[in-house]
């Protein structure tokens, strides 16, 4: 009797959340049906057309897949590249931004002239941030090869050397950590200090402190700037369309330009729509991976541990 | 190891400090590491600057001058008077400004409020579907922009949105899945014991979400701040894509516009004096904001 | 009077001059307003706007964009229009120009402005190494190689020709004309750049290029990318000769050297490339008469003139390049064979516009981009892409 007593409460206080809950999504999923879910559909539909953009579509079944497997050497070419431009751009970003997020928060003088610097090539992301570097690399005048040439070595064609091109594109993209710093920083912040004390109480060292205190605790936020880094940096296309137009050779042709290429280049929007589908299965694959594995190392204050 | 007591002028001190100061050597080395590295950081930017003041015949000397001589800072006033992205010239450039701010500021106020509602959801309450509906909503950031562009594109047309700041703010209000997963993150990093305290004190979700989790959160929240505005700030291909119409310009657009309106030769030194212009409001932006998300929340303080 | 009706004019730039021909176009048809759209991201756009049904009311694109725009219905054809426009004449067109846009009998645009591309020289460079300046009536490749060779000095960065940037594939196609050659079959059904013609010129400038000596390498002048990206060497004095549109007098003139123009070198045939747009009316279009009123004004002999000589570029129609001061000319002291401008229309071949020509162009940049990195050589790579273009190209 009791027991059943509780129990319905119980069973009614949970109705209540779940209500409760939506209520709090539901502009989520209102924005999503109106705005989003419409194209989304469209496009999963589209993949299965042959679609000039300026014609009407016509129906190809899986042509576009099969065509993608078995007769497009690029896409697998650029599957490759972005594979590999998105582990060490990711992995050296994040390096980057935690530690410069740790030096500032050292308790320097002029902090906030520090701070500004290291975030300022985050506001020229994009297509402008693109156009400064293929400045910057470029042979004659930019300013790269000018310094080496100014200590005696000799200067390269960064983008035009199938060797050194791909590394480019990391250097410049580690320019940009600015977003994952001030997110770092953030979480740097809010750190309950009476942790540190306590350490501090028992003589534990940076290193100690840093591996048991800090990286525990900003785990989730890690956890965040690398998913979001993998899903952002997968779909890299400003930089390789700007800087390198996919060469040379097609050594930086991402999957991203790839798709855009085809997409409005190519007039072939069917084929980019399958395209983007077979992308978009790899990033949800890669993110329910690392979903997966996060409950070994991501910790989670708030779920009492 | 022994803790024993050292002088607090001893020389061993001064350079490593101890746990209460840091040590000259330990401060040197963050300096050191710090100028190094913004040093690197600065050089694009120096690059930019140098290029910006020279003599338009000065920009494609070999060598390149390592810095301008003699310095126009008229290059400034140039680029934004000879360029137009309006041949009608019925544009007064402040209403690129206009533009440009009214989009940033919207989605800023729409980032940081909309967003946080639906993170509070996912953080804290358990609800059938929960799981599929995070990956839901973080799945909207896996599908290439570029083929949901055309559908979307006839979307707004059947809205009558085109050429119109419609589309470029008000999805924004609905919450964007980027905000949503961050401030997810930062909320499962508060104890849940402070809510499941005042849970207990009869606290509806509504209550603890303005009163607890909101003010814990304000580094988060103008982190985001930030981030939106300069997002927004920059944006390129949304604003590209929608807009037609010069008077709806933005100013990025005004500066995608400018290797087009100048017919001959690029103009290298206007163009990175407009981009170093237009880049500006976000730095300021940055600088004087800063203060509000850096400043840390002491979470013991709630302990107590 | 009638309520005024207002028409789209779209393109992809502001277009520095066409507001003349608006001011005086808006006193002459008050009834008529013209809402000038530009189009950034031009390859995006416009098909959003097809597949949107959208498209502005006039549409000024590119050669292959406007054919393939015609072709799958985007546009209409306004021959009937020409037809009943008694003072149109049609025959002031230069004849390529005017019977370009035109498939199966149907007419889909009207041209109004053409870059021609020309040698520009630095007669200072010339006169230092004692090199005599190219002769207009008998300018060959063979000339061309032995003059660059005798200026070029790359260790002090000078160098005898100019470089074709990365990704510029399209200004291969002269050197493949020039040499009896070409991309395409006139009907742009097949790819001949597999026959020995073009695999010659090809691989003649992949060997001055990879010589190393008499051009800079190519370089990454994407980005901004104007329409006179190329030529800051040029205008910086580094190097001696430039083959180039008109559009660049503009900066030379600033340049602080002396220069001069002599027609593109030739090796069995005289040729160069004319690039312009064509003026179209969209099906979408709910104005196509005020649309036509408009398009016909604007590529009026005075209309052309208006645009060309802010653009410095000779128009399509012959009585606009008869209007004085010439746009392509510019105010300089010292002799420039400026008539060799305008003469260049008369040789001048429009860029092709084959079905699906973006994705024929990425298979030939790709090869192009190996054989000018010497990975390979142009008789082993080029006649299997030829045959994988004609697949492309074929699917109209």
């Amino acid at each position: 009797m009791t027991a059943g007593f509780f129990s319905l409460g119980r069973r009614r206080a949970k109705i209540q959340e779940t209500i409760t809950a939506y209520l709090f999504i539901l502009p989520w999923i209102i924005g999503f049906l109106i705005f989003i879910g419409g194209p989304i559909v469209a496009s999963f539909a589209l993949s299965f057309f042959k679609w000039k953009v300026i014609a009407p579509p016509e129906f190809r079944g899986l042509a576009n897949y099969v065509a993608m497997f078995s007769g497009d050497d690029l896409f697998r070419k650029s599957l490759g590249i972005t594979f590999r431009f998105v582990l060490y751009s990711v992995s050296l970003s994040q390096v980057l931004s935690l530690s410069l997020a740790m030096l500032l928060n050292q308790r320097v003088l002029g902090l906030g002239i520090w701070r500004t610097i290291f975030y300022l090539p985050a506001v020229v992301s994009g297509v402008a941030g693109s156009v400064l570097w293929a400045w910057l690399y470029q042979p004659e005048w930019g300013i790269i090869n000018n310094l080496l040439e100014f200590v005696g070595l000799e200067g390269r064609n960064w983008l035009w050397n199938k060797e050194l091109v791909l590394g480019a594109l990391i250097v410049k993209s580690l320019w940009n950590v600015g977003v994952p710093m001030v997110i770092y920083m953030a979480a740097l912040q809010g750190l309950p200090q009476d942790l540190y004390e306590a350490a501090d109480l028992d003589n534990a060292g940076e290193a100690t402190k840093f591996w048991n205190i800090t990286l525990p605790l900003i785990s989730p936020v890690i956890f965040f700037n690398v998913v979001m880094g993998v899903i952002g940096q997968i779909q890299t296309f400003a930089e390789p369309y700007v800087m390198t137009n996919g060469g040379p050779d097609n050594e930086t042709l991402f999957l991203g330009l790839h798709l855009y290429q085809n997409a409005f280049h190519f007039l072939k929007m069917g084929y980019a729509s399958a395209m983007a589908w077979v992308m978009f299965l790899i990033i949800f694959a890669l993110t329910l991976f690392q979903f997966g594995l996060a409950s070994r190392w991501v910790y989670y204050e708030g779920q009492g541990a | 190891m022994s803790s024993t007591p050292s002088n607090p002028g001893s020389p061993q001190i001064l350079l490593f400090g101890n746990r209460f100061r840091r040590g000259l050597l330990h401060m040197a080395c963050v300096y050191a590491a710090l100028t190094l590295l913004a040093l690197i950081f600065l050089l694009p930017f120096y690059w930019m600057l140098n290029t910006s003041l020279k003599e338009s015949t000065r920009v494609f000397q070999l060598p390149p001058d390592w810095y301008p001589n003699p310095v126009r800072f008229s290059n400034y006033i140039e680029a934004f008077s000879e360029s137009s992205a309006d041949i009608k010239n019925e544009v007064p450039f402040i209403r690129y400004v206009w533009n440009t701010a009214l989009i940033s500021v919207n989605g800023t106020l729409a980032s940081m409020f909309a967003s946080s509602l639906i993170a509070y959801a996912f953080a804290r309450m358990e609800f059938p579907g929960k799981r599929a509906m995070f990956l839901g909503v973080i799945s909207t950031l896996m599908v290439p922009f570029t083929v949901l562009m055309v559908p979307q594109f006839i979307l707004w047309r059947y809205l009558d949105w085109l050429d119109t700041f419609l589309p470029l703010t008000v999805p924004y209000w609905f919450g964007s899945a980027w905000n949503i997963f961050l401030l997810r993150q930062f909320f499962l990093t508060i104890p849940r014991e402070f809510d499941e305290s005042a849970r207990l004190d009869g606290a509806t979700h509504w209550v603890i979400f303005t009163r607890l989790i909101l003010p814990l959160s304000k580094p988060a929240l103008a982190a985001i701040g930030v981030l939106a505005f300069v997002y927004f700030w920059n944006d390129f291909l949304g604003p590209l894509i929608i807009l037609s119409k010069p008077k709806n310009f933005t100013l990025t657009m005004f500066l995608v516009n400018f290797s087009v309106a100048f017919i001959r030769t690029t103009p290298w030194h206007l163009y990175m004096a407009a981009a170093l212009a237009i880049i500006s409001p976000c730095l300021l932006l940055f600088f004087f904001s800063q203060r509000a998300f850096i400043k840390g929340i002491t979470i013991t303080d709630f302990k107590r | 009077m009638a309520e005024p009706v207002t028409i789209r004019y779209g393109r992809h730039d502001p277009g520095a001059g066409v507001e003349v021909t608006l001011e005086s176009f808006a006193e002459e048809y008050p009834q008529i307003e013209v809402s000038i759209e530009v189009i950034g991201e031009f390859h995006a756009k416009i098909p959003a706007l097809a597949a949107a049904g959208s498209l502005p009311d006039v549409v000024r694109s590119w050669e292959a964009m406007a054919l393939d725009l015609g072709r799958n219905h985007q546009f209409i054809d306004i021959q009937a229009y020409v037809d009943g426009q008694a003072d149109f004449h049609p025959e002031d067109f230069y004849t390529n120009w005017w019977t370009y846009p035109v498939e199966d009998g149907k007419r889909f645009g009207i041209p109004d402005a053409v870059a021609t591309h020309v040698t520009f020289y630095n007669k200072d460079l010339f006169d230092k190494s004692d090199v005599g300046y190219p002769d207009p009536d008998n300018f060959t490749w063979t000339h061309f190689e032995e003059m660059a060779r005798a200026i070029s000095d790359p260790d002090n960065k000078i160098w005898g020709s100019e470089t074709i940037p990365v990704g510029w594939h399209m200004f291969s196609i002269k050197q493949v004309w020039q040499h009896g050659g070409s991309f395409y079959s006139d009907d742009y059904r097949s790819c001949t750049i597999g026959d020995a013609p073009a695999m010659e010129a090809l691989q003649y400038w992949a060997d001055l290029l990879l010589d190393g000596n008499i051009m800079p390498s190519p370089s990454q002048l994407v980005g901004i990318g104007g329409a006179g990206a190329a030529a800051e060497l040029l205008t910086a004095g580094h190097i001696g000769m430039q083959r180039m549109g008109s559009w660049i007098t503009g900066g030379l003139v600033e340049a602080g050297f002396q220069f001069n123009v002599a027609p593109e070198p030739m090796s069995t045939e005289q040729a160069t490339i004319a690039h312009g747009a064509f003026n179209n009316i969209s099906t979408n279009s709910d104005y196509k008469d005020e649309a036509w009123t408009w398009l016909n004004y604007n590529c009026s002999t005075q209309g052309i003139y208006n645009y060309c000589s802010q653009a410095n570029f000779p128009g399509a129609r012959r009585s606009s390049n008869e209007i004085a001061p010439l746009p392509w000319v510019a105010e300089v002291d010292f002799e420039v064979n400026w008539e060799l401008i305008p003469a260049s229309l008369e040789y001048g071949r429009i860029l092709p516009g084959p079905a699906n020509e973006g994705e024929a162009l990425k298979l030939i940049g790709d090869g192009l981009e190996k054989i000018y990195s010497g990975d390979a050589k142009a008789a082993d790579i080029l006649p299997e892409i030829a045959e994988k273009v004609t697949v492309v190209i074929s699917d109209v």
